[in-house]
């Protein structure tokens, strides 16, 4: 990623540009993992919108001795994700919304994805979470344990478990 | 591709994808630092209730510093009284010698003896009653009552005069005063009794025990309230007339019972009648030795006015003089002393303060860290 955002510090511009190079480098991801976890996706904008706002107003703080960028800024959508859930106290999930790609029941790779995402909706939450951090953010364990606050090895014991599950459900 | 790839391919191609125009409005934000963003967010709500915990503690902080100016303001009024003993009304049962309002109304004069207005207060007064005066009046009473001569055959009273005096006087002083008390006491021809000095930790004290002579009183003492602060005085009279008048009397009579032996002697007939009257005035002679002997002592105690002075050292250095590096050390040794104690004061009162503070940060941020996990357990 080369970016290092408390090297940075001392120079504003420098640091403007770097942060704005992480935006681009995980916005789409980050998108996807909140829109997983909060209702809708005007609320999944708006928790997008937040997070990098935190970021880049705590962006002074991030010490990279304590985890990769990408795991900071994960962790600070995880957090406005479930504050959001907090404050509203209602969950729906992206299925109500329309799917992006029309189902079309000849296409084999249009079935498969629908079976996998009917999949992912029965997983428990924390499960779909870890998926989501997984592959939509493509965290490595290491990462997935900071942004969960759990040890890197409970980390994969839960993610094999949440993907045996979600097999399991497409089977 | 394996399963696992091709289920994470899947699971990819299900991502949620953002409004072409979200990102783009979004992607304006960042690169503007978020500037025009006015619109509240749950952060900025977060940060707004961070004021709550800094108000408590800025409180606090002001507390302990009341706390701490208090203390420091009793130590320094603590201090403070010890300069104010001079304050304390003298104690004084003689009226003013130099025609002043005397500070009781003379008694009437005994119909036996003609007293003069100076001794006319004191001669009702026995010993040591007094009163208070007020601050203002010091100045007046200082002067002590007019010294006596014995002139209890001449009409007057004979009064024996006693004087306490205490003076304070800083450590650094102690010494000088001392010594200028023994000085006074020459100058005077003041006899000096007895004398005791000592001093311990820079707290010292003296006693001295003076014989000064009647007729040179109020300079004498007026001298020695110059030496240092005055804290207390009193004065006291005793009525001795009636004991010289007893003396002279025994003494006129023995010196005319001899007379009147030495003229009977001369008359004398036989050796045996002036034998007897020989003895006769050998008893006379004797009772004429013990009367002018107790004439002479009652003379001598109304002579001399007894004065006690005691000097104490207050134990700090005396705030007059000019300012020396030395005082300088003292001032910024105490300035340091102060401030050590508010630090400590401050730090006794904060400590359990900063302690909730902790406490209550790690709860709050374990609870919050609880509710966010439990929004995701509750988010079927």
């Amino acid at each position: 990623m080369g970016i290092t955002i408390a090297a940075a510090a001392t120079a504003p511009e420098r640091a403007a540009a770097s942060f704005a190079d992480l935006y681009r480098e995980t916005f789409a991801d980050v998108y996807a993992y909140v829109a997983t976890i909060v209702t809708d996706r005007s609320a999944a904008e708006d928790v997008t919108a937040q997070a990098y706002e935190r970021a880049y107003r705590k962006r002074r703080s991030f010490d990279a001795r304590r985890g990769s960028e990408r795991a900071w800024i994960f962790g600070i959508a995880r957090n406005a994700a479930l504050d959001e859930l907090r404050r509203r106290r209602r969950v729906a999930w992206l299925n109500a919304e329309p799917p992006d790609e029309v189902l079309v029941a000849h296409d084999e790779v249009a079935v498969r994805r629908a079976t996998v995402r009917a999949a992912l909706e029965k997983l428990e939450p924390r499960d779909r979470e870890i998926v989501a951090l997984k592959f939509h953010g493509g965290l490595t364990n290491a990462e997935l344990a900071k942004v969960l606050g759990l040890s890197e090895s409970n980390a994969g014991t839960r993610l094999h478990r949440a993907v045996t599950k979600l097999r399991e459900a497409c089977s | 591709m394996n399963d696992l790839e091709q289920l994470r391919d899947d699971v990819r191609a299900t991502a949620p994808q953002p409004r072409p125009e979200f990102a783009a409005r979004l992607e304006r934000k960042v690169e503007a630092g978020f500037k025009a963003d006015k619109t509240p967010s749950v952060w900025r709500r977060r940060k707004i209730n961070l004021w709550a915990p800094s108000i408590a503690l800025g409180c606090t902080v002001l507390i302990a510093f009341a706390i701490a100016l208090a203390t420091s303001g009793d130590v320094e009024n603590m201090s403070g009284d010890d300069d104010g003993g001079g304050d304390v009304a003298l104690l004084d049962t003689g009226s003013d010698d130099s025609g002043g309002t005397p500070a009781t109304p003379p008694p009437a004069p005994e119909p036996e003896a003609a007293v003069p207005p100076a001794a006319s207060s004191d001669a009702s007064a026995p010993a040591d009653e007094g009163h208070f005066l007020a601050p203002g009046e010091r100045a007046a009473q200082a002067r002590s009552p007019a010294p006596d001569r014995v002139r209890g055959r001449d009409g007057n009273r004979v009064v024996v005069r006693s004087t306490r005096l205490e003076l304070e006087t800083g450590a650094d002083e102690f010494d000088e005063v001392t010594d200028d008390v023994l000085q006074v006491a020459d100058d005077t021809d003041t006899i000096v009794q007895s004398s005791r000095v000592s001093e311990d930790n820079g707290r010292g004290v003296a006693h001295y025990d003076l014989r000064v002579p009647a007729s040179r009183l109020d300079d004498t003492l007026a001298e020695l309230s110059r030496l240092a602060h005055v804290t207390s005085r009193t004065a006291s009279s005793e009525d001795i007339t009636r004991a010289y008048v007893s003396a002279t009397d025994r003494l006129d009579d023995a010196r005319a019972e001899r007379q009147a032996l030495l003229k009977a002697l001369e008359k004398a007939d036989t050796d045996a009648e002036a034998d007897a009257i020989r003895r006769q005035i050998r008893l006379a002679r004797d009772r004429i030795a013990i009367a002018e002997r107790d004439v002479q002592a009652l003379q001598r105690r109304a002579d001399r006015a007894r004065v006690s002075v005691t000097v104490r050292s207050t134990g700090r250095k005396s705030e007059g003089g000019a300012w020396t590096p030395g005082d300088a050390v003292d001032d910024a040794g105490r300035i340091l002393e102060v401030a050590a104690g508010v630090v400590v004061v401050t730090a006794a009162a904060l400590l359990p303060a900063a302690i909730l503070v902790a406490l209550a940060a790690l709860t709050a941020r374990s609870l919050r860290r609880r509710r966010r996990e439990g929004a995701l357990d509750a988010a079927r």
